[in-house]
């Protein structure tokens, strides 16, 4: 029985959610990736004391209604928003069809995660790898303008 | 690009296919497990929606041939998710250990092979990667002996599928 560090597990996961995201190869597999890894590098990020991306979203929802959302309910409501829980489950009456922009909900998916990647390592370590080099030189090419508020990339 | 209505089977099938295509090439197991373990969570109740036999229900069977009780489906899922690693790929509470012992290898081939055996009960064995899948392991797990294994069990244990139907 071989020993693991969740961190690397998670690395692993989400280098391979970039891969499957940027080639286009299989992107409903990018958002699961993706979202296993973003729920260990949110944690792990939690017990060094430092926010993780769900954590700052929170707060610039809390200086518009006043009401700071309790961690756990914030992110469920965000990953039913991204689809993650609908790609690996389906419960007895539920429907077995779903409507989704799986190009959106996967660039969101994986763009959570890198950002809690780069929070936890660090601008050095996270730059060095060649999954982050290769979703950066993907932004620069397909979304060179950035995104509008749908996710789309700006003409 | 709008929103696309999806059969759930559809996108369980494109997670497993992955799953195998990323095992076959030896690319990250952590990763096979997370897919194959995604895609088990939507086949199994596909399977039972078609009125047909989930590998949950017939793996309850065989315990409980041996030890005389059955299981909940609830448990026997928690119980094989948890042997394959597939909870602890895609949680991590506060208290949770920072790392993990998991023999990844054979957890990732046991992972798609429960998914794969509710993917054939709804669409069959046609699939290139159905086949690619099926022939490795036929060839690294030793095919022959393993039906001479079963081909051992008492008749009652062969036939628990049809004495359900």
């Amino acid at each position: 029985m071989a020993t693991h560090r969740k961190l690397d597990i998670a690395t692993g996961q989400l280098r391979s959610a970039v891969m499957l995201y940027c080639t286009g190869r299989d992107r409903f597999s990018a958002i699961t990736l993706a979202g296993a890894a973003d729920v260990i590098l949110s944690q792990l990020l939690v017990n060094q004391g430092k926010q993780n991306f769900s954590d700052q979203l929170m707060k610039k929802e809390a200086e518009v209604t006043g009401v700071l959302p309790k961690r756990a309910v914030h992110g469920r409501a965000i990953n039913d928003m991204l689809m993650i829980n609908a790609m690996k489950h389906l419960d007895p009456g539920e429907d077995e069809y779903l409507e989704m922009d799986v190009r959106v909900s996967a660039l969101a998916t994986v763009g959570k995660a890198l950002a809690n990647y780069y929070a936890l390592v660090g601008a050095e370590t996270a730059d060095a790898t060649d999954f982050m080099t290769l979703f950066k030189l993907w932004a620069q090419a397909f979304t060179p303008k950035g995104l509008d508020l749908d996710g789309n990339p700006i003409e | 690009m709008a929103k696309v209505r999806y059969h759930k089977l559809d996108l369980a099938a494109r997670q497993l296919e992955t799953a195998v295509w990323m095992f076959l090439e030896s690319k990250d197991r952590f990763s096979v497990i997370t897919l194959a373990g995604a895609a088990s969570g939507i086949l199994m109740q596909l399977v039972l929606n078609a009125g047909k036999l989930p590998f949950a229900d017939y793996g309850r069977l065989i315990i409980r041939e041996q030890s005389g009780v059955m299981p909940t489906r609830e448990k026997y899922n928690k119980r094989v998710s948890d042997l394959f690693g597939i909870n602890v790929l895609k949680h991590h509470a506060a208290d949770d250990p920072p790392i993990v012992e998991l023999s990844e290898e054979r957890a990732a081939e046991n992972a798609i092979i429960r998914a794969l055996v509710d993917y054939i009960e709804l669409r069959g064995q046609d699939a290139p990667f159905v086949k690619a899948f099926l022939q490795y392991t036929w060839v690294a797990r030793n095919g022959p002996e393993v039906m001479k294994a079963y081909n051992a069990q008492p008749e009652r244990v062969k036939r628990l599928r049809d004495l359900i139907k």
